[in-house]
């Protein structure tokens, strides 16, 4: 009997927490999911009914399910756009607007307006997402360059249900591309925390007629407000020294013109200090092939060659680097490339006795760099 | 009921003691320990943790030796003949004392970590009425099933945080390890000392070595549970540190959660890979909140004398399921739990290792000296 | 028949040693614990409805031959298995009305004295008016009539009895009952099929073994991962496919947890049906109304699809479970990691592994605890248990060891 007892004493147990019901059920089909987010200033700063002043426009890019189950095509999503004077009161604003549970969970881009970018110190805008356990922080950040963010909402995706979608495919694509620069939320912010405020963000570009989408080039980020932007070629440039991708760059030689894939590149930055002041020594090893050959063909297999076409490409790099670091040191007067970072790792002390905004522009740098071919570069 | 089979009764196999110690030690604090040991030794906290495994290995080594000298006999039985009677009995309530507040401790953060993760508006005892209802039905079984219970789960708690290891190697980043040293040795010490306060549940030897076939053998697989501890703590500062920086590593509550939640590997069906830390961590808090539960329960039985195990188990029950409400908020539930760190030290290396040395110097011995 | 009668003369020649043990207390009701002899002489004739294959398992391998309904005909079988003077049965009649003959058969100095006693001190202590089947012995001589798990397993071939006489298990046979059945048991017994130990490949062997294990994993969790996800966690699903979990459901009345309880209840009711039907007719109509109900679900937007993948393959998973009684344990388990999952998400879900968890580690038939060798952990057992080691002779594990103390 005892036995009896406690087991019915055990089943009661379990059951009390149950007949007050389960709190937090909430089911998948009673979510509205986010996926995308754009952030812009407010174009007309007051707001009736608030006691404080609209900061925000909010653009929301929502899951609509209806629409995914119809294989018609099209965009399946609902897009909103909020004015708040904070991002959490915009979020409470949009739940009524949308008759399902407003959930971050599938958040996955966060766009950000030119406007926004330059005025607004971004940790203000970023502190709601960083704290919300909702959200992923591997989540995708773009800045939009010349338009808002809602103008990016608003164009149709080519392929796929949702602009986010596109968004997160382009940026994967982006891994064996060095055209553009690729920095998750967490990571940006990150990079503005290490640095003091100076980070390299990923550039969404709009075209004339807001029809099509571009990612390419790269936000420069100072004193944690936008601070310009890098074109294609420009943030090529700056790939070599910041992130060790793939690129495929071309040359000139006697009359050949070829193209040439940089498969693997590693990039060492070596801070030193020649007599009391920073130098720096930048060592790129690429290794790759030749993808093709226009106006003459040259004989692959004779080394002679090789070392001269070895040369050349060896020559763009350098100059390629050269001219990011002089991009940055002059145009910019920002150390967006991390080379402070690397100086601090090395020197700490002396890094923390120099004004680095100061000394930066003048520091000299010297690059060496060294190609090799991973295959012959002969047909087949 | 039950025959005095071959696998029951004080006869355990030594090598659980490895068992014992990784299920028994490691706790939600494995993925908050970057948090706490990056501000003290900043990015030097890898050598930290590895300085610590010595000390920690040798006073392992120690703590069976102090087993080993009296046979058979439970930690409170020789506590008296060592200590004396009145000195014993106070140690021992010292013991209750720091045991409770560990198990209201880590209750509380489990059900922190539940309500930011898992159930977000469910009241967070229920949770934890339902963990400390496991408990305490597990830990009134006695060791022997509970190490049962540690053995079961062992490769649940491992192959997870293995293969998220895996995954994070390509993510991390070895320059967020320079400069290495670079402020002098001390901070380095001072993480050593924190990490050695971490490692609460190390008492458990001093549980185990009696019930042990031979307390002789258990050196090595103890030796073994302190590194793969350590092998762990290292994985885990390596994780956060390394992806995402010393200075990151203090911004964010569960650093190592964080770090991982960063990790991205494309073709990979799987987006979070929190997902696979989940198990794990609600493993290690539970194989912990067990043992302590079991801690508690012996500790009271054999200290106070009572003899009414099941009334005892539902008390410790009550400390678990209390330990949510006494923290008015969780900064103050990681302020006591940095002052326990140091409370720990004492507890786990202080107290048994002095303990040895009056039980030689006094010659102290189980069986003969009675 | 002239073979058989050669069998017959040669299990006449094998001995077995009689154990006279005195009944400490007789009660006149209950005349258990008598001594006969085991083999009556002749060896017993067996009617055709004993030869009639029940195909409770397919053979892949091995010996077609099965126990019967006799016992010394089963007697007689274990006997020709293994003829040696140290085989030991021991003789009851239990039931005070209709007395049934109930052997306990196992081998000298290898099984371990105490589990033998305990398995004679529980038989001794059955009273009941008859013995139906195998099972009332079953429920009997448990350790714990109240848990899910079984811990004495059933057994129909005698080349697993066999295997279980060497491993120092106690075979009991019932009179009037084909399966026997063998104790004490662990998980890994369970979980064992002859078609590993027969495989020729002990790679291919211990993949499948593997495979098992998982799919008694799904089978148990898969349905309350499912609730857990969808209606607490959806974060924690990738992307894609909440995007086409959400077009599935988009019409669907009812939430998650509902509908997937209203599936499993379907699956249980249409095996149900095919237990019930006749053969012929039986698997066809079953079938059909399975089919019928979850395609008029599927289309009328009343199920979404996910949920029937998850129903179907833990269906599946079960029958990866060679054990019948723990097959129908793990179908009630669903059920409460289910309702654990529908209340608290993934921490009920966990909460529930603990449960069965720490239930598994303390349950223990006659002695040997259940999770042996993986709990407490012998590694040198397992080749036999958990895996299939890759060895030339019959693998044995210590599990069951007398041990020398």
């Amino acid at each position: 009997m005892g036995k009896i007892t406690s087991v019915l004493f055990g089943l009661i147990l379990l059951l009390l927490p149950m007949s007050a019901g389960c709190w937090d059920v909430k089911d998948i089909s009673n979510q509205a999911f986010v996926t995308c987010i754009g952030l812009d200033a407010v174009s007309d700063p007051d707001l009736p009914g608030f006691m404080d002043a609209a900061e925000y426009k909010l653009t929301f890019e929502i899951i609509n399910p209806a629409k995914l189950a119809d294989n018609s095509g099209g965009p399946a999503t609902i897009i909103e756009t909020v004015e708040a004077p904070s991002i959490g009161k915009a979020v409470e604003i949009l739940q009524s607007r949308i008759s399902r549970q407003i959930t971050l969970s599938h958040l996955r881009v966060l766009l950000v307006g030119d406007k926004l970018a330059r005025q607004k110190d971004f940790t203000d805008p970023a502190d709601y997402f960083e704290k919300n356990a909702e959200v992923a922080l591997r989540m995708r950040l773009m800045f939009v360059q010349g338009h808002e963010a809602r103008d990016v909402l608003n164009i149709k995706p080519k392929q796929g249900k949702s602009l986010s979608d596109e968004l997160v495919a382009l940026t994967q694509i982006e891994r064996n591309t060095s055209l553009a620069q690729t920095n998750p939320f967490n990571s940006f912010m990150q990079d503005l925390r290490t640095t003091g405020g100076r980070a390299l963000g990923s550039r969404v570009l709009v075209h004339e007629n807001r029809k099509i989408l571009i990612r390419s080039g790269s936000a420069v980020f100072n004193n944690r407000k936008l601070a310009g932007w890098l074109d294609c070629t420009e943030t090529e440039d700056a790939n070599w020294i910041t992130r060790e991708t793939p690129a495929v760059l071309q040359g000139h030689l006697d009359g050949l013109f070829f193209t040439f894939r940089a498969d693997r590149v590693k990039t060492d930055i070596i801070p030193e200090i020649r007599e009391g002041k920073p130098f720096f020594k930048i060592k790129i090893k690429v290794e790759g092939n030749i993808l093709e050959e226009q106006g003459r063909q040259i004989d692959l297999s004779n080394p002679e060659n090789m070392d001269k076409i070895t040369n050349t490409i060896s020559g763009v790099v350098r100059k390629s680097a050269a001219m990011a670091i002089s991009k940055s040191q002059k145009e910019f007067g920002i150390d967006y490339l991390g080379l402070g970072q690397a100086f601090n790792n090395r020197y700490p002390e002396a890094y923390k006795n120099m004004d680095w905004k100061k000394v930066y522009p003048d520091i000299p740098v010297e690059i060496n760099v060294k190609c090799t071919f991973s295959k012959s570069g002969l047909a087949r | 009921m039950s025959v005095s089979g071959n696998k029951s009764g004080d006869n355990l196999d030594p090598r659980v003691v490895t068992v014992g110690l990784i299920l028994g030690i490691v706790e939600f604090e494995l993925f908050t320990i970057a948090k706490g040991i990056t501000p003290i030794a900043r990015q030097d906290a890898w050598i930290s943790v590895i300085l610590g495994s010595v000390i920690i290995s040798a006073s392992a080594y120690l703590l069976i030796r102090l087993g080993a000298r009296f046979p058979g006999e439970t930690p409170f039985q020789y506590g008296e003949k060592i200590w004396g009677r009145p000195m014993a009995f106070f140690w021992g309530l010292m013991y209750l004392v720091y045991w409770s507040g560990f198990l209201a401790l880590i209750s509380q953060e489990a059900s922190m970590a539940n309500r930011v993760f898992f159930l977000k508006s469910t009241p967070p005892v229920i949770p934890i009425l339902i963990l400390a209802i496991a408990a305490a039905w597990l830990a009134s079984y006695g060791l022997t099933s509970l190490i049962r219970f540690f053995q079961l789960n062992l490769a649940f708690l491992l192959l997870p945080m293995l293969l998220v290891f895996v995954m994070a190697v390509r993510n991390m980043d070895l320059h967020n390890f320079q400069p290495v040293l670079s402020n002098g040795l001390m901070p380095v010490i001072r993480g050593t000392v924190y990490f050695m306060g971490t490692l609460q549940g190390l008492e458990i030897i001093l549980f185990l070595v009696p019930l042990l076939r031979s307390a002789e053998a258990a050196v090595k697989p103890a030796l073994a549970g302190v590194y793969v501890i350590t092998g762990l703590t290292l994985m885990q500062i390596l994780t956060a540190v390394g992806i995402m920086g010393k200075e990151n590593v203090q911004a964010s509550i569960w650093p190592e959660i964080v770090a991982i939640s960063l990790i991205e590997l494309p073709g990979f069906p799987v987006e979070r890979f929190e997902l696979f830390l989940t198990l794990p961590w609600l493993i290690a808090v539970f194989t912990t909140i067990c043992l302590y539960t079991y801690f508690l329960v012996s500790g009271i039985m054999g200290i106070l004398g009572i003899k009414k195990r099941g009334a005892v188990s539902y008390f410790a029950a009550a400390v678990i399921v209390l330990g949510v409400y006494i923290f008015p908020n969780y900064p103050t539930a990681i302020q006591v739990r940095r002052y326990f760190s140091w409370a720990s030290i004492f507890f786990l290396y202080v107290l048994p290792i002095t303990t040895l040395t009056i039980a030689v110097l006094r010659k102290k011995r189980g069986g003969m000296n009675g | 028949m002239k073979a058989g009668l050669m069998v017959i003369k040669f299990l006449k020649k094998t001995r077995f040693v009689k154990k006279t043990e005195k009944e400490p207390k007789t009660n006149p009701d209950t005349p258990s614990g008598q001594q006969t002899s085991c083999i009556s002489g002749d060896f017993p004739a067996v009617s055709m409805v004993d030869t009639a294959p029940r195909d409770s398992h397919q053979i892949l391998k091995g010996s077609k031959k099965r126990f019967h309904e006799k016992l010394e005909y089963n007697l007689s079988l274990l006997a020709e298995r293994i003829p040696n003077p140290r085989l030991i049965c021991e003789n009851f009649t239990i039931g005070s009305l209709a007395p049934k003959k109930v052997a306990a058969v196992y081998l000298k100095d290898r099984a371990h004295p105490g589990i033998t006693a305990e398995i004679r001190k529980r038989l001794t202590a059955i009273r009941a008016e008859t013995v139906l089947d195998s099972s009332y012995i079953e429920r009997n001589i448990e350790n714990s009539s109240w848990s899910p798990f079984p811990q004495v397993e059933t057994a129909e071939k005698p080349d697993i009895a066999e295997s279980a006489l060497l491993q120092g298990r106690v075979v009991i046979i019932t009179d009037g009952s084909p399966q026997v059945l063998l104790a004490p048991v662990t998980f890994f017994d369970l979980m064992d099929t002859r078609d590993d130990t027969y495989m020729r490949w002990f790679v291919a062997a211990n993949f499948f073994r593997l495979a098992r294990y998982i799919m008694f994993i799904f089978a148990v969790s898969l349905p309350a991962f499912y609730v857990a996800l969808t209606s607490y966690n959806p974060e924690l699903i990738p992307t894609r496919l909440l995007y086409l979990i959400l077009a599935s459901r988009e019409n669907a009345p009812f939430p998650v947890y509902f509908e997937a309880f209203f599936l499993m209840g379907i699956v249980e009711a249409v095996r149900m049906m095919m237990v019930r039907m006749p053969s012929q007719v039986g698997t066809t109509i079953a079938l059909m109304s399975g089919v019928t109900l979850v395609i008029a679900g599927l289309w009328s937007g009343i199920m979404g699809a996910p949920v029937v993948i998850i129903v179907t393959l833990t269906m599946i998973s079960s029958f990866g479970i060679p054990s019948y009684d723990l097959r129908l344990a793990v179908r009630v388990l669903q059920f409460f990691t289910m309702i654990m999952a529908s209340f608290f998400g993934i921490f009920g879900f966990a909460a529930a592994f603990f449960y069965i968890a720490i239930h598994l580690v303390t349950l223990k038939s006659f002695g040997v605890p259940y999770m042996t060798p993986l709990a407490p952990t012998d590694t040198g057992s397992m080749g036999h248990t958990v895996f299939r080691e890759n060895t030339p002779v019959m693998s044995k594990d210590k599990t069951y060891k007398p041990q020398k103390q």
